[in-house]
């Protein structure tokens, strides 16, 4: 693997790793919030799960859109692997906008 | 090698498409049909979700809690620790609620339940305040008498054992917290909730005879046909 692609990949290893990170923060918040033996105080509760889903889609965002841009230029990958470097991009952005989009709606844009 | 300029042209555009097809795959914003908030009318809602596990718990209030917020003079939002438990919480709650507006709406994200129960013991002059009650439990859609009996003016329930409410409650929320008129809401409803259950095609055994999951979630609603939910006391027909 050359540098150019190592510089395109690492980006979208991290949006990628992100989801399931992101994931589990907020499992475990939604067991703190509604677990049996403690309540989350007030401010952490919803406002807590949106922040966790917006900077986990932030962040994969961001990161998806740097993996493309650095990916344009590599010329050396065969057809298919660029086709599922585009479609592993496109994936990670396409969620991190979801959580935002979720954020949206909870700060009644939508 | 693209140049810079180009590459940053690329990436922000294909940044705008996906954006585009998750706008297009999502449900789209929905307009207010009325002003919020007319005067002489306060009304509140409470919101109450049964024993599931965490992450349905959450699910349920991120969608509804800042949708009634948006909505109501005041929300009440009820959350199972236990299989049964919070009785109390939601007794005192829906008092408060009653004895504090004009109208109170009754949300029940419960499976099967038979929560009429614990409204029953509240005093008539306050039931008489619930206007909405809607009723995710699977097959208590035949609870409309027992609820009307109480003071409910309006009911939404379910008939099937094997429904899919979650899809409906989806749908109807939003189309009856931005005001479109009960009938309509629940016809729209079940019409989209149809469509997404399309896919499930098994029938399963009901007293009738076997029907799809669609079938067997679609609402029925009892009430006053064009309710909706910025209609004031003095509207109230029986």
């Amino acid at each position: 693997m050359n540098a150019k692609t190592r510089q395109a990949l690492k980006p979208l290893i991290v949006s990628l790793a992100l989801h399931p990170l992101g994931g589990a923060l907020f499992m475990a918040h939604a067991r703190l919030a509604f677990g049996q033996a403690r309540q989350l105080p007030e401010v952490l509760d919803l406002p807590g799960a949106f922040a966790l889903l917006a900077i986990t889609g932030a962040l994969s965002s961001a990161l998806a859109l740097v993996a493309f841009y650095r990916g344009l230029g590599e010329h050396g990958w065969p057809r298919y692997r660029y086709l599922g470097f585009v479609i592993l991009c496109s994936a990670s952005l396409f969620w991190g906008l979801m959580y935002l989009y979720a954020l949206a709606i909870f700060i009644k844009l939508a | 090698m693209r140049s810079r300029r180009s590459k940053l042209f690329i990436t922000a555009l294909w940044g705008a498409l996906i954006a585009a097809l998750m706008i297009a795959l999502t449900l789209p914003p929905m307009r207010q049909r009325t002003p919020p908030n007319p005067p002489n009318a306060r009304i509140a809602a409470v919101a109450f979700r049964d024993h599931v596990i965490p992450f349905q718990k959450y699910g349920t209030k991120l969608f509804m809690l800042p949708l009634l917020s948006q909505s109501y003079d005041e929300v009440y939002y009820i959350t199972q620790d236990f299989r049964g438990d919070k009785r109390q919480s939601f007794e005192s709650s829906l008092r408060q609620a009653l004895e504090r507006h004009d109208q109170v709406d009754l949300f029940l994200a419960a499976h099967n339940n038979t929560l009429i129960r614990w409204v029953e013991p509240l005093p008539a002059r306050l039931r008489a305040k619930l206007r909405l009650v809607y009723n995710t439990g699977c097959a208590d859609g035949h609870q409309a008498p027992q609820w009307h009996a109480a003071g409910a003016q309006a009911y939404v329930g379910h008939p099937g054992r094997i429904s899919a409410s979650p899809v409906f409650l989806v749908f109807f929320m939003r189309a009856w917290t931005h005001g479109v008129p009960l009938r309509q809401a629940v016809e729209d409803s079940n019409k989209a909730t149809a469509r997404v259950l399309s896919v499930y095609t098994q029938r399963y055994p009901t007293p009738t005879g076997p029907q799809t999951i669609a079938q067997q979630t679609h609402a029925v609603a009892t009430g006053p046909e064009h309710l909706t939910i910025y209609a004031r006391p003095a509207l109230r027909g029986r």
